[in-house]
Parts: C-alpha cells; sequence; structure tokens
C-alpha cells in the first residue's frame, strides 16, 4: 500500500480543516469498504483522516417524531437497536445484511452512504426513508435529501472539507416494510437491491415507497410501481403488475456480469417478493 | 514523501503491546510478523474469508482490514489469548471433539467469531440458541475443508452449556 500521512482529529471542525488544506485526503470510518481499496492499489490517497477519535458521532436517538444517527454508528449497532426494531425496522434490516458479522462490526453507516457504491444497501434504503443528511463545513451545516446526496458512482453531494455528521429519518408511522437483495455468490456484493415500504388503510394501500439499488449508478425509487399501488388494494396480482413496472423509464447500467434480461427479470421478482412480504408484515401489525 | 512512523500502544491479550508502525501497516501483518502472533490467518486479505478474524473490543472483527494505527487505546484479543496455561477454552475443547477442523487454517478464525458470538450471547441466558444463530454469526468464515457440520456442532454445544439449556 503506498505511504500516507495519518490525521485523529477530535474534533470535527480540525478534521474538515484537514480535509479542506490537503489534496488527497481520504476520511476513514469503519475501513471496511476503504481499506481493500486503499489495498488493491485503486485510489491516489496521500493522507488518511480518521474519525473515530472525535467524540459523540455515534448514537442512535429518538428526537419526537423523528430519528437521528450519528454517522460512525456500526451496521452491528443498527441491527441490534430495539429502538430501531420497532420505529424503522427498514433500517435495522437492511443493516443486518450488510456483508457479514466482521464487516458489520466495523463499516459504519456514514463511511457506508458517504462512500455510495452502487452496489451498496444502504443507499436503497436511505432512499426509500426519505432521509435526511446532516452535512458540516466547520462550524456550518446544511441538509440535505438522500434523493439529492448521491450524485453517481461513488460520487455524492459532499463538498471538499465537508463531511456527513449525522442521518435523520421521519418515523414511518403506519407503514411495513422489506428490504431483499440478490448476491451471487451469498454475501457477496448485491446485484439488486429493493427497498420498499408499503402504508395500508382498512384494504387499501395509501402510499409506497419503493427504492430500487445495484443497478444505476444511484438508487431509484420506482415511481412508476408506486404510482401503479397508490389507492389500490393489494392482492397478488397487482402487486406482480407493479414489479413489473419497476424498470419503466429506466435504464439500467451495462457491464453488471449478467445478461441485461437476466438482471432486468431479477429486479422484477426481487420488487414483487420484497412488495409481498411488506404486505405480509403489514397484517401482522 | 518521508517515512513517518507512529507509536501505537494498545491492550493485546491482556497485556499493553506498544509498537512503532507506519502508518499503512496493517494489524494482521503486525501480529503476525512483529508480533510472533501467527494464529490469526491471511487467507484473503480484502475481509471476506474471516481466517484473519481477532477480536476488537470483544467483537469480531477482520484484522487484515485494520490499520494498525486504529489499534491505538483499544483491547485487541487473538487466538492465542484463549489457551491458559495448559488449559484449552471450552471452545477449543470442543473443536477438537465436534471434529470442528480438518487442516485448520481456518479455525483461529472461527473460533474467535464463536467468541464474540458467546460473549453477546451472554447479555441474555434466557435466550435460545438455533443453528441458523450460529451460521448467521458466523457467515464471515469460510472453511474450504467443509467443516461447517462440526464447526456449528462445537459452537451449539458450548452455547448450551453457557446458556443452561
Amino acid at each position: 500500500m503506498k505511504e500516507f500521512q495519518y490525521f485523529t482529529p477530535k474534533t470535527l471542525e480540525q478534521a474538515c480543516q484537514i480535509l479542506k488544506e490537503r489534496e488527497g485526503a481520504k476520511v476513514l470510518a469503519g475501513g471496511q469498504s476503504l481499506i481493500p481499496v486503499m489495498k488493491l492499489g485503486l485510489s491516489d490517497i496521500s493522507s488518511i483522516v480518521d474519525l473515530k477519535k472525535i467524540a459523540n458521532l455515534s448514537y442512535i436517538r429518538k428526537e419526537s417524531n423523528e430519528i437521528a444517527i450519528g454517522a460512525l454508528t456500526t451496521h452491528s449497532e443498527i441491527a441490534r437497536s430495539e429502538l430501531l426494531r420497532s420505529d424503522l425496522p427498514l433500517l435495522s434490516e437492511t443493516a443486518s445484511k450488510i456483508g457479514h458479522t466482521q464487516i458489520r462490526n466495523r463499516g459504519t453507516i456514514g463511511g457506508s452512504i458517504c462512500h455510495a457504491d452502487p452496489a451498496a444497501d444502504l443507499p436503497a434504503t436511505t432512499l426509500a426513508l426519505d432521509a435526511t443528511m446532516v452535512l458540516q463545513r466547520d462550524t456550518a451545516q446544511r441538509k440535505i435529501k438522500a434523493d439529492q446526496f448521491f450524485k453517481g458512482v461513488f460520487e455524492t453531494a459532499l463538498e471538499k472539507g465537508e463531511l456527513l455528521k449525522e442521518i435523520r429519518f421521519e418515523i414511518p408511522r403506519g407503514s411495513s416494510s422489506a428490504f431483499l437483495k440478490l448476491t451471487l455468490p451469498i454475501g457477496g456484493f448485491a446485484l439488486v437491491v429493493v427497498s420498499c415500504l408499503l402504508w395500508i388503510e382498512g384494504d387499501d394501500c395509501k402510499k409506497s415507497s419503493i427504492a430500487i439499488g445495484g443497478v444505476t449508478e444511484t438508487p431509484f425509487r420506482a415511481k412508476k410501481s408506486e404510482e401503479y399501488l397508490q389507492g389500490h388494494k393489494l392482492d397478488d396480482n397487482r402487486i406482480a403488475s407493479a414489479a413489473e413496472k419497476s424498470l419503466d423509464g429506466i435504464s439500467i447500467m451495462q457491464g453488471l456480469g449478467y445478461p441485461q434480461e437476466y438482471v432486468e427479470r431479477m429486479i422484477r421478482v426481487l420488487t414483487k417478493r420484497a412488495l409481498r412480504l411488506a404486505l405480509t408484515r403489514s397484517k401482522e401489525r | 514523501m518521508e517515512t513517518n512512523t507512529i507509536k501505537v500502544s494498545f491492550r493485546l491479550n491482556g497485556s499493553e503491546t506498544t509498537v512503532d508502525v507506519e502508518p499503512s501497516s496493517i494489524l494482521l501483518d503486525t501480529l503476525r510478523d512483529s508480533l510472533g502472533l501467527t494464529g490469526s490467518k491471511k487467507g484473503c486479505g480484502e475481509g471476506v474469508c474471516g481466517a484473519c478474524s481477532v477480536l476488537l473490543n470483544d467483537k469480531v472483527v477482520c484484522s487484515c482490514l485494520m490499520l494498525t494505527v486504529e489499534a491505538s487505546g483499544q483491547k485487541i484479543t487473538t487466538i492465542e489469548d484463549l489457551l491458559d496455561g495448559d488449559r484449552l477454552d471450552p471452545l477449543q475443547q470442543a473443536f477438537i471433539e465436534s471434529d470442528g477442523a480438518q487442516c485448520g487454517f481456518c479455525t483461529p478464525g472461527q473460533i474467535m467469531s464463536a467468541k464474540s458470538f458467546l460473549n453477546e450471547l451472554k447479555q441474555d441466558s434466557a435466550l435460545e440458541v438455533h443453528d441458523s444463530d450460529i451460521k448467521e454469526a458466523l457467515e464471515g468464515n469460510l472453511c474450504r475443508c467443509g467443516s461447517y457440520n462440526g464447526i456449528v456442532d462445537a459452537v451449539r454445544k458450548v452455547a448450551k452449556l453457557q446458556q443452561k439449556i
């Protein structure tokens, strides 16, 4: 591995300062994405800014009807949180399926989101949940929604010298959810991820949120599927038809390693299964 | 660029340890090459196989994905810590009895993952343990010899003793 300067700032402001001043500086959180990249010699990093000595970046807090999660909270902590399992199960379910145990004990929600790998799990879920990213530069903060945060492959709205501090979620009351992913082989990077929520009132689907990841540069909402479900009673036929519409208006990436027709079919299959699962769970509430 | 080394102090297998390393130094290499703790193995070097598994503050992680500098001020436990003089850890004993190893290469990593799983289990002694829980906990540890059944048997045995089921 190419040699680099290593910094352990004690405050976010210090971290921002270093990132602003140095060319080729990268943030280190859990390292489960960054270190493999560095070991493969795929990056030109001259400085590493390790955030782990900064206090108060790892937390899960309920603040009236919102949940705030610190950027350095690990996937394991999120998967295990009783609060999240009850109020934001889509997030804890997603986190519980990332990588494997060792990865989850180290990898962080902030690191995963800022890395913005198209094959990652959390970006799709933050999109489905319409999350708000809280960004900090020096002492100034700004907030940006998930659908504005992911810009491209490994590309986010973060500007130079800016850090992700916290991710906020409005508690999706009255919803049921499901997260499914297709990895080949099991435990590898995802080919397709589907992260969805259903709001069912009486017999009808009041609204839905279906986010799909792994097949486009950034995760996308399957708007045509959502429109098709809205206001209707959900049975197997309607769900299957909605899943067929998931790729309407969407072009998936080339070069995913499998035939395009196969990938497109898998997207529709996974969407159908996720919707079915969310519907079943809505009846169990 | 000038070579800068950093003094890194951490608690290793119960003792305070200090090493002087370059920032790019990987913890697994430090453990094996500088500290002579060759129990942790380099299987893939990219965090997929789990052969390098150690405990960081009692939770299992891949040491091949940690910079040595990240260990500063932390508690690291390797497989070498489980042997108490001549006495095998119950997990080690169970692995022998249940045929949990063939070539033995993945075994230290399997045992450290199991240790982490059992540590967490301790926090709720009423919790029932199913084989699916064990397999999920150990999904980050690959065994090319296919000793999985013996591994799960061994962990189940110790989990039952621990949970007093």
